[in-house]
């Protein structure tokens, strides 16, 4: 198997097994599969859109045949560069596996294409009554394919889990061409290694995914939204925590720091109280009986000392302009400052003050803005350095930074990224969560999937 | 309580083992050895590894070493009013931990509230050359690194030595209610337990047995009291010893010596053949099921999209677990070679062939 690279071949036999439509080679088109939300770029040299699984294969197969580099990509909307093709080579897309397969409501799951987007699929199971737990705010834009690979989620995840939850099983086909199965179509998967959660997170360095079975939650008949501001993050951590052990688990407990609320006071309209040092979005489903009782139970739990404000939504409108607040702030940012490095950094509930506080003393020290947000109820915190890059001196301070940053996340037992996953841009800090044992055994993983090295080469480890 | 860290002595039984080429068979608290298939070896005990290393209430996550009793665990997070959401069996007194987390295996709760790997954040494990890997971490979400940690639930121990387990822990619910309903046949009670489950209602176990379907609600006492109303049925009230006994297979149905087969199914599968004789749990996704024709049962269940496999008793030393496609098989022994290359650990304990 140790043929030299060969583009020319590759090309006339993709041709050969697939459809003149189906592979593109015009730089024009090559392009747009080059580049990522990361800002990153390299340019593939052929762009192959599979209709269906055996297409996968093939593709697969060829590009061992012929040493090609081969990059799964859903709809490029990943942050961390983990879709642009550094070593060139070939872009499989999977805009056209978009089809749910079978849907089987009475057992609560479907099957589907990794092309299908994940509204695509909320879209699906709406009507049976279900959704699909994973909930990334880009879900219009996104792929089953990367949501599975990234192991993408938003703020549902606090109760209903992420993509690694939420998977029965997958068809996929590894790096070195073979098809596999994992998990089975029942909500207990069990023979043999777990490869289905293996697969999931692993950034499309091991397999590409063809199929995924999603396992569907039904939809609560009610929500409720309130909204808490406290005088520090102290205060909002240790409501946070009291939250979190109460039984009436929220579906969305999103929190704010005392800079993003300062943003969106200057920003927009807005009204905040002027003491606010942070600010807790909290949502609550449940049945119609229930919803009444379960909100008083989170809004008595969200009380405590340094609450200064808590305000209970109780019609759709209310709850419109709670969020209204919480969704001026991304527009407020871009006001700020030209450059933006957005982390996902996870730290234990408890540490969030302290990991404030920390980026609060690095924003001094750098004389940099950083903002802060994110899902509290699983220590997911979103971490906006902001800044000037035109400014070379700003620019140097924002990426020593960085840098400081993730000592600070690692020092509190806290890991670089939560849901945003490694790709290009957190390569060069993954030796420092990861020791060299682990990773060499990550390595062999690969190895065992992938021995020809040709999918997504040049990322993660 | 007892703290021990067994990691150094485990170091050098396993260097010595590699030198030996001596296959060694882990054991916790030899609660579970009728399950899977027997290994050979040097038994090595984990019982010595034992202590909750960290707890903290708040954060809704406790690590511990591996040997630590399972019955501690539980009852240190009863203490804040906590609990393991996966219910698993102990089958008997002395379950570890790390036995518990190898093997897998989830109670009644399992379909609704998730599996044992579901719970599993981070991990501290000895490969097969003797060092000490680390996976994931105490927080809820983690994308840094292959998702090992879940590899190792459930590989019985093949892959590894577990050494320490974070696992998440959830809030007690607050209220707890068994209804019983009358169904005659295991068609109905397909039928209505999956209904149920489409619908959000807290429920959080559903089995089946000789005309009658028990059906667990949780969760706040106004969103059981609804549930209840709605689903409708005779309250249970002995029910938390019910459930206990068909966690630990206690339930006169287990007390058979015959073969005992696991059927798993998607949950809506309509009955099969004999389902009179089966005690179906989890909503209908896993029944069980005495049977001395195994693999045509495996055939039956795999046309559903099932899988069975050989839980209690029978002939242990052929396979009994569902068999791996072809390149799932290869993958499979070349995981195991990638973490335990003098293949040392819990030989045959899952499939012959490693
Ligand atoms: C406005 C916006 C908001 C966002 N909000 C969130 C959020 O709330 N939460 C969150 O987690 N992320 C968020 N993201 C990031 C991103 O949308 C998610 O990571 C998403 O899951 C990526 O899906 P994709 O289809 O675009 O994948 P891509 O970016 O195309 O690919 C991502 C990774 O998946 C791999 N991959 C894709 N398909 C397959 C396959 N079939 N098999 C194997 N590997 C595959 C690729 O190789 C790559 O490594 C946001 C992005 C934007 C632009």
């Amino acid at each position: 198997m140790n043929t030299p690279r060969n583009t020319a071949s590759l090309l006339a036999e993709l041709r050969h097994q697939l459809q003149p439509r189906q592979i593109l080679t015009e730089p024009a088109e090559l392009l747009s599969y080059g580049y990522d939300n990361s800002r990153q770029q390299a340019m593939p040299e052929i762009v192959v859109l599979p209709r269906e699984h055996a297409d996968v294969l093939a593709t697969v197969n060829l590009c061992n045949k012929y040493a090609m580099p081969l990059t799964p990509r859903g709809r490029g909307t990943g942050t961390t560069g983990a879709t642009v093709p550094v070593k060139g080579g070939v872009v499989l897309s999977t805009e056209q596996m978009n089809r749910i397969l079978i849907s089987s409501p009475a057992d609560r799951y479907v099957v589907v294409e990794a092309g299908v987007t994940n509204q695509g699929v909320q879209d699906a199971v709406a009507s049976d009554g279900f959704f699909w737990a994973p909930d990334p705010t880009s879900a219009a834009y996104c792929t089953v394919g990367g949501n599975l690979a990234y192991n993408s989620a938003g703020p549902r995840a606090v109760k209903y889990g992420t993509p690694r939850e939420n998977v029965l099983g997958l068809r996929a086909v590894t790096g070195d061409g073979k098809e596999i199965r994992t998990g089975v179509y029942t909500s207990k998967g069990v023979v043999g290694y777990d490869l289905t959660r293996l697969l999931i997170g692993s950034e499309g360095s091991l397999a590409i995914i063809t199929e995924a079975t999603l396992k569907l939650t039904p939809t609560p008949e009610a929500k409720r939204t309130l909204r808490a501001i406290y005088r520090d993050i102290e205060s909002a951590a240790e409501a946070v925590s009291r939250i979190m052990a109460q039984p009436a688990t929220p579906c969305a407990l999103e929190f704010i720091d005392g800079q993003a609320i300062e943003m969106i006071r200057r920003y927009s309209t807005a009204e905040l109280p002027e003491n606010a040092g942070a600010m807790l979005m909290i949502e609550v489903d449940g049945s119609l009986e229930a919803i009444e009782h379960d909100t008083r139970a989170v809004a008595s739990a969200a009380q405590g000392a340094g609450l200064i404000a808590l305000s209970t939504a109780s019609s759709e409108g209310e709850s419109k302009a709670l969020w209204q607040t919480r969704k001026s702030l991304s527009p407020a940012l871009r006001n700020v400052a030209p450059k933006k490095i957005n982390e996902d950094v996870v730290v234990p509930v408890s540490r969030i003050p302290t990991l404030i506080r920390g980026l609060e003393e690095l924003a001094t020290r750098f004389g940099i803005t950083i903002v802060n947000f994110g899902h509290a109820g699983n220590g997911n915190i979103h971490v906006n350095l902001l800044f000037d890059a035109a400014d070379t001196k700003q620019n140097t301070n924002a990426y020593h930074c960085l840098d400081q940053v993730f000592e600070l996340v690692l020092k509190n037992h806290g890991t670089l990224s939560g849901e945003h996953g490694i790709g290009l841009v957190k390569q060069d800090y993954v030796n420092r969560e990861i020791d060299p044992v682990t990773l060499d055994l990550m390595r062999r993983i690969k190895h065992e999937f992938d021995p020809n090295g040709i999918l997504n080469p040049g990322k993660l480890y | 309580m007892n703290h021990y860290d067994y990691t150094p002595e485990l170091e050098h039984v396993v260097s010595e083992a590699i030198a030996a080429q001596q296959p060694l068979q882990l054991v916790g608290g030899d609660t579970k050895s009728f399950y899977g298939r027997p290994a050979f070896g040097e038994r090595v005990s984990m019982k010595r590894h034992t202590g909750v290393i960290h707890y903290e209430p708040t954060e809704l996550v406790l690590t511990a070493h591996s040997g630590t009793p399972l019955h501690v665990i539980e009852t240190t997070l009863a203490e804040h009013n906590q609990m393991l959401a996966f219910e698993p069996p102990h089958f008997g007194e002395d379950a570890t931990l790390g036995g518990t987390i190898a093997c897998g295996l989830s109670g009644p709760r399992r379909p609704y509230s998730g599996a044992a790997r579901d719970y599993v954040l981070g991990m501290r494990i000895m490969n097969g050359k003797g060092e000490v890997l680390r996976f994931g971490g105490e927080v809820m979400k983690n994308v840094a690194g292959y998702d090992v940690a879940r590899l190792m639930t459930g590989a019985m121990g093949t892959l590894g030595i577990i050494l320490d387990v974070s696992l998440k822990v959830v809030p007690r619910p607050a209220v707890e209610i068994t209804l019983v309903q009358e169904h005659d046949s295991a068609t109905t009670a397909i039928r209505s337990m999956n209904q149920i489950a489409t619908q959000p209602h807290s429920l959080s176990a559903a089995c089946h047995w000789q005309g009658k379907t028990y059906l667990r609600l949780c969760g706040t006492e106004r969103a059981v009291m609804a549930s209840a109303r709605a689903i409708g049925g005779e309250q249970f009230h002995d029910a938390a010893n019910f459930w206990h006994d068909v966690r630990e297979q206690r339930h006169s149905f287990f007390s058979n010596t015959r073969p005992l087969w696991r059927l798993s199914l998607p949950p809506a599968t309509a009955a099969l053949d004999r389902s009179e004789d089966m005690f179906l749990d989890w909503g209908g996704a896993q029944r069980w099921h005495y049977s001395e024709h195994g693999e045509a049962l495996q055939t039956l269940v795999a046309l559903h999209g099932g899988h069975a496999s050989l839980f209690r008793s029978g002939e242990r030393r052929d396979e009994v677990f569902a068999p791996l496609s072809a390149p799932l098989k290869r993958l499979h022994m070349e995981m195991k070679l990638a973490f335990d290359p003098h293949c040392i650990f819990n030989q045959g304990r899952m499939y012959s062939s490693y």
